[in-house]
């Protein structure tokens, strides 16, 4: 009789005997080490096909090379802090640790059944105050040596969510998560400075080639935006400041008198076109914007009410909405400003196509030779000078010449190659005073500040004397409280009288904790760290283990990580080896992003496209064909 | 009623899943929803909203993990889209059948033979092309899993491998031997894959202890070498020269080697060939003009 195949009843069989005798239990010491991740999953509830295939790559890579005699380190646990737990807590009032624990129970049988060789000796949550603990003592360390700091900033505010989004979590002008349009709010948020770290992120990617996807290389790369130019001073010169001292905030008010003039400060990579620039562009949202306006007596002026309508319409748009607008728009602010390179008075303006978070907000025009200055000029009638003369012809009736060339028009600078020049414009700017070299990024610090409940409490506390004060170290983990009330309106932590309320660890006077949570983000940056010694309750994980087992050999995950968690994950590791707790510089030594499981579907659309209906037919008739449809397939 | 009406009565809109609609409509035919799937049905990502999810516990529940897993793996390089479709499942499990049934029709035989490789370097006939693509197999198979992770690739291979040995008849004890080699190969070769069903049949097989503490096997460069055979060349019906070529090869190999051949070139070059018969294992004829 040939046996049946029964495929649960084998793999209920082998999955025990595996489990059973430890077959996938790691274990330092031995030599051919070579650790498999694949991204570690949110427990959302239930796992679905992309989880299933993300992990099947990884475990065919594991067992074969377990096959191959390297010695494997193939873990598996739960990215589980996150809004889904505290949106369930507010629509069905569940709490978000048990909503939490369950789905990861139950995902957890789902990912036995499938067989995968981990080690579940080694699981990790990151909401266990025993992972948890560890980024407070991270982040204590950031503080420690000003790589996280506080500040109040024009942050990216989800309105639905109540909460501070990451610029990297802003898709399209919107809400990663619930995609409601993000307004821009000033919010006292905690930052990281990843900045500092730009250079060597930007630099390092170098030893990934060949190693990650080069789109995932391409889009750090472009996503760190590093560029090389000058900072460049025009100043506004004002002949009676004494008139305008209502104008201008109290800070500036002594420089005015002293000085009469104000200056903006713009950031450029072509210093060797300064001589072509014929306006100033500031962003909309520029400080100086209102106080320039002021002073060219634009605002409260009801024959120029357009200055002020164009700022609040502006301010009300996201960046990504303001990039897309094809038409430039812009308003005259009545001054102008000193080209500091041939003395020119010159027109300020604010206009949509300049981006405050960009370089310093504001931009020398140069119409000639940058295509955007050169249709605003067209646009608003402002002078085109040629200073950049391109090897052929070229008709700047037409367009800018963006290209290379030979300086025209620039004084003492005549005849020189742009190359030369740039170098040359910036040494004479800058032995005026009047501009410096400068390298600028696109990468902003990341803002880790969240408004919710269901994530790591940020260690420190506010005393009426002594300020803001760290949690001790021997103080952590500072746990979330679980009386807290979920109103879906504000922050929940805020309710819970008991965590708020505490003293200062300097002083032992009243003090209020605070309330922001930490970005998951920051959980997920170096749980990969956490697995080579999970259990560790002295240090986030014991170099000796760590040096061992890193780098992660392959990580396996999706190509909608390429900027964000890659990229966080890639400045902890720099981080925690400037502390001296990790070897290497790169975490990763093998990235494969994999493909999306896809399937077809038919639109209720397009089936009566298909039919030959539409809305207004009757459903007998569709009915009838429906069923002449499959009576003929059948 | 409208259609219009219908579609809001039932809370469905024109971009929802058209299931919803034919369900409402009392329509339960699920080769009609394949057949319009098919015909008119649009790609994406699965995804609760297009009601296109395929649920990974009902698929492990009907196929098994290992189908789930094989299909996934055969479906598309790690870094590519793949659609999932019934079909790319159903093709996934019955090749786990085939291979669970062939083991199982020849297990009686081949259950406690063992063998060494330097007797099995020994077969002639069937049996030594057979082993030539085991080992083969085992190469491109190790080249596909470490260099490329190209695991569908790795996987046609192991199917095509099966195809040989279910078109061998072996005859001879030395032949079971070469069968076993075969079979083993192809479970060690699945158990990065479909592991349980590798520990399953290796246990079978009466080998102790698991399959996934075994190496992955080393291929046999004895087993790889092409042989070769000396073929008398005529052109014009003159003996001309002695080529070598692999004994196995057809005559677009054959006629490619012996062309080239420098002893042959001198009587055909700047002719034009007319005629090219190979006798397989004999002789090469080429008639020129």
């Amino acid at each position: 009789m040939m046996k049946e195949f029964n495929p649960r009843e084998i793999e209920k069989k082998w999955q025990k005997r595996w489990e059973e005798a430890g077959v996938f239990k790691a274990q330092e010491g031995k030599p051919n080490k070579f650790y498999v991740l694949e991204m570690f999953p949110y427990p959302s509830g239930r796992i679905h096909m992309g989880h299933v295939r993300n992990y099947t790559i990884g475990d065919a890579i594991a067992r074969y090379l377990k096959m191959r005699g390297k010695n494997i380190l193939h873990p598996m646990g739960w990215d589980a802090f996150g809004l889904p737990a505290e949106n369930a807590a507010i629509k069905h009032g569940i709490h978000p640790a048990k909503w939490t624990y369950e789905n990861i129970d139950y995902m957890k049988k789902q990912l036995k059944i499938l067989g995968f060789s981990y080690d579940w000796d080694r699981e990790i949550a990151t909401c266990d105050p025993e992972y948890y603990k560890w980024n407070q003592w991270i982040f204590l360390k950031m503080l420690e040596r000003g790589i996280a700091y506080r500040k109040t900033a024009k942050v990216n505010w989800c309105p639905h969510d109540q909460t501070v989004l990451a610029n990297e979590q802003v898709i399209e002008g919107k809400c990663w998560r619930c995609g409601t349009p993000i307004v821009q709010k000033e919010v006292p948020s905690w930052f990281l400075r990843i900045t500092a770290y730009a250079d060597r992120l930007l630099e390092d990617l170098k030893k990934l080639e060949g190693k990650w996807p080069e789109r995932v290389i391409a889009q750090q790369r472009n996503w760190i935006g590093r560029s090389e130019g000058a900072l460049i001073r025009f100043y506004v010169e004002i002949e009676e400041p004494e008139k305008f001292l209502n104008c201008v905030p109290e800070e500036l008010k002594e420089t005015l008198l002293k000085e009469k003039r104000i200056y903006i400060d713009v950031f450029t990579t072509r210093p060797d076109t300064v001589f072509g620039a014929t306006f100033v562009v500031l962003a909309p949202e520029h400080p100086l914007v209102p106080v320039l306006a002021c002073i060219g007596e634009r605002l409260g002026n009801a024959c120029y009410s357009d200055v002020e309508n164009f700022v609040e319409k502006m301010k009300k748009m996201s960046t990504r909405e303001r990039t897309m607008e094809e038409d430039k728009e812009g308003v005259f602010l009545g001054v102008y400003a000193t080209n500091p390179a041939n003395g020119e008075k010159i027109p300020v303006w604010s206009a949509n196509y300049v981006l405050y978070e960009y370089g310093t907000g504001a931009i020398m025009c140069v119409p000639a030779h940058d295509q955007r200055d050169w249709e605003f000029a067209k646009k608003y009638d402002l002078p085109i000078k040629v200073v950049v003369k391109p090897e052929g012809a070229w008709d700047f009736e037409k367009g800018a010449y963006e290209g290379k060339g030979t300086l025209v028009n620039s004084d003492g600078f005549d005849g020189l190659d742009s190359e030369t020049a740039k170098r040359k414009i910036t040494e004479w700017l800058q032995d005026r005073g009047l501009g410096e070299k400068k390298v600028s990024y696109r990468l902003r610090d990341w803002n880790i500040s969240r408004q919710r409940y269901w994530g790591t409490p940020i260690p420190v506390v506010y005393c009426e004397k002594c300020g803001m004060v760290p949690v001790p170290e021997d103080q952590l983990p500072v746990k979330l409280p679980l009386d807290v009330k979920f109103t879906g309106q504000g922050n929940p932590l805020e309710t819970s009288e008991e965590f708020v309320n505490t003293t200062c660890p300097k002083c032992g006077g009243k003090a209020r904790r605070e309330t922001d949570t930490m970005d998951t983000f920051f959980d997920s940056s170096w749980y990969f760290l956490r697995f080579c010694d999970p259990k560790n309750d002295r240090e986030p994980f014991s170099r000796e283990k760590v040096d061992y087992w890193m780098p992660v050999d392959v990580y396996i995950g999706g190509i909608e990580h390429a900027v964000l968690h890659l990229l966080y994950a890639r400045f902890f590791q720099k981080f925690l080896k400037d502390l001296g707790l990790v070897r290497d510089d790169e975490p990763f030594e093998k990235l494969i992003t994999q493909g999306m499981v896809l399937k077809k579907w038919v639109s209720v659309k397009k089936l009566l496209d298909y039919l030959g209906l539409s809305e207004e037919d009757e459903v007998e008739e569709l009915k009838k064909r429906l069923e002449e449809l499959g009576a003929r397939r059948a | 009623m409208k259609i219009k009406d219908f579609l809001q009565e039932n809370k469905i809109s024109v971009g929802d899943n058209a299931i919803f609609l034919l369900e409402k409509l009392g329509i339960k035919d699920e080769n009609l929803i394949k057949f319009l799937e098919r015909e008119i049905g649009e790609s994406a990502k699965m995804s609760k909203s297009k009601a296109n999810v395929v649920d990974p516990e009902e698929a492990v529940e009907k196929y098994g993990a290992d189908t789930v897993r094989l299909y996934i793996l055969f479906a598309a390089p790690p870094e590519q889209d793949f659609e999932w479709t019934d079909e790319g499942i159903q093709g996934a499990y019955r090749f786990l059948q085939r291979y669970w049934n062939f083991v199982n029709k020849h297990l009686e035989k081949i259950k406690n033979l063992t063998y060494t490789v330097e007797e099995l370097r020994n077969v002639q006939g069937k049996a030594k092309e057979v082993r030539r693509e085991i080992h083969q197999t085992i190469a491109d198979y190790r080249r596909d899993f470490e260099e490329r992770y190209q695991f569908n690739t790795a996987i046609a291979k192991i199917m095509k491998l099966l195809n040989t040995l279910q078109d061998f008849s072996p005859q001879t004890e030395q032949d079971y031997k070469v069968l076993r080699e075969g079979i083993e190969t192809i479970t060690l070769l699945l158990s990065p894959i479909t592991p349980h069903i590798a520990e399953e049949v290796w246990e079978m097989l009466g080998n102790e202890g698991f399959i996934i503490n075994q190496p992955i096997p080393e291929p046999d460069p004895e087993a790889l070498k092409v042989e070769e055979i000396e073929i008398p060349v005529q052109v014009n019906g003159k003996l001309r020269a002695r080529v070598k070529v692999p004994a196995d090869a057809d005559e677009e190999t054959v006629k490619n080697i012996v062309l080239s051949d420098e002893r042959v070139q001198k009587w055909v070059q700047g002719k034009e060939v007319k005629k090219f018969i190979y006798v397989k294992g004999k002789l090469v004829n080429v008639v020129v003009k």
